[in-house]
């Protein structure tokens, strides 16, 4: 099976089409960000990182720079809800989480996120209160580190 | 003293190899490390009358390690290896190294090799393409020249 280069725009794109299928979930990527969230369970994603010729400390993985990996760090910004009360901010947080993870999870071992270029990818993510459009959102940041063709 | 201007990387040194029909091939775009290991043995003896020892060089030896991206393209490093050991035919083959390029003037090391080794470590938790270790042992004389053409 041959590899076609992840491009940055789709890889982002496609994460956000993923999470888009979560039911409730308001996911926006590339040209529907915008500058406010809606009030609950809002999904923004963007890229973060990038790292050509992933491991390699050259522009290259093989001689004659045959091959060149592409590492890629997406995240995926979670505003569950306004900050209001504490308790049913961070269930709100809790739930949706789960739910990124179910749909984390379920992507396939080859073409995870329909991109035949992509190998690998790993996940982490990190609770907070969340700065947006003048508003504190409890919310958690998933980072995706994808190793690509 | 004089600083030397003219210090190589190995980021575009080629490495041919010859394919199951004898025809030099380029497989350089599907490794990453090549290191060559030139050794003598050395025999030792006294005489009576003398505190040192005297030596004399004996045999010599080249061993070659090449370092691979595993690839499922025919002509690429890994399936030459692998076709290699499974194929039925475990005769010489020439490997030929162009330092640090295919320039005229290049250093070239060329010569018989025969497999003795290779090693792939399948791992699902590996953050990395897989990687193959292959082990060759020349036929014979291995030859240092300097490219012309």
């Amino acid at each position: 099976m041959t590899h076609s280069k992840v491009s940055v725009y789709d890889l982002v794109g496609k994460v956000k089409t993923a999470m888009a299928t979560i039911t409730g979930a308001i996911a926006k990527a590339n040209e529907t960000i915008t500058e406010g969230a809606h009030e609950k369970f809002t999904l923004l994603i963007g890229w973060s990182e990038l790292e050509g010729a992933a491991g390699s400390r050259t522009h290259m993985n093989t001689l004659g720079k045959g091959l060149q990996l592409r590492r890629m760090v997406v995240e995926i910004t979670l505003l569950a809800r306004q900050r209001s009360q504490i308790g049913e901010d961070w269930a709100a947080v809790a739930n949706y989480a789960d739910d990124i993870l179910d749909k984390l999870e379920a992507q396939p071992a080859a073409a995870p996120f329909s991109l035949s270029g992509v190998h690998t990818f790993h996940w982490t993510a990190r609770r907070g209160v969340i700065e947006y459009g003048s508003a504190s959102y409890a919310g958690a940041i998933f980072t995706l580190e994808f190793l690509c063709h | 003293m004089t600083t030397t201007q003219t210090e190589v990387v190995a980021t575009n040194c080629v490495i041919l190899m010859d394919n199951a029909a004898n025809v030099l091939v380029d497989i350089s775009g599907s490794l990453n490390s090549v290191s060559y290991n030139p050794s003598n043995t050395v025999a030792e003896w006294h005489t009576f009358g003398t505190q040192w020892v005297q030596r004399r060089v004996i045999h010599k030896d080249m061993p070659l390690t090449l370092k691979a991206v595993y690839s499922t393209l025919a002509t690429e490093t890994a399936q030459f290896t692998e076709n290699w050991f499974f194929g039925g035919n475990d005769a010489t083959r020439t490997v030929m190294i162009y330092i640090p390029d295919t320039g005229v003037g290049a250093a070239t090391l060329s010569g018989e090799f025969v497999l003795e080794s290779y090693s792939v470590e399948l791992d699902a938790e590996a953050d990395d393409v897989v990687r193959v270790e292959i082990n060759l042992l020349p036929d014979n004389v291995v030859t240092r020249a300097t490219n012309v053409t």
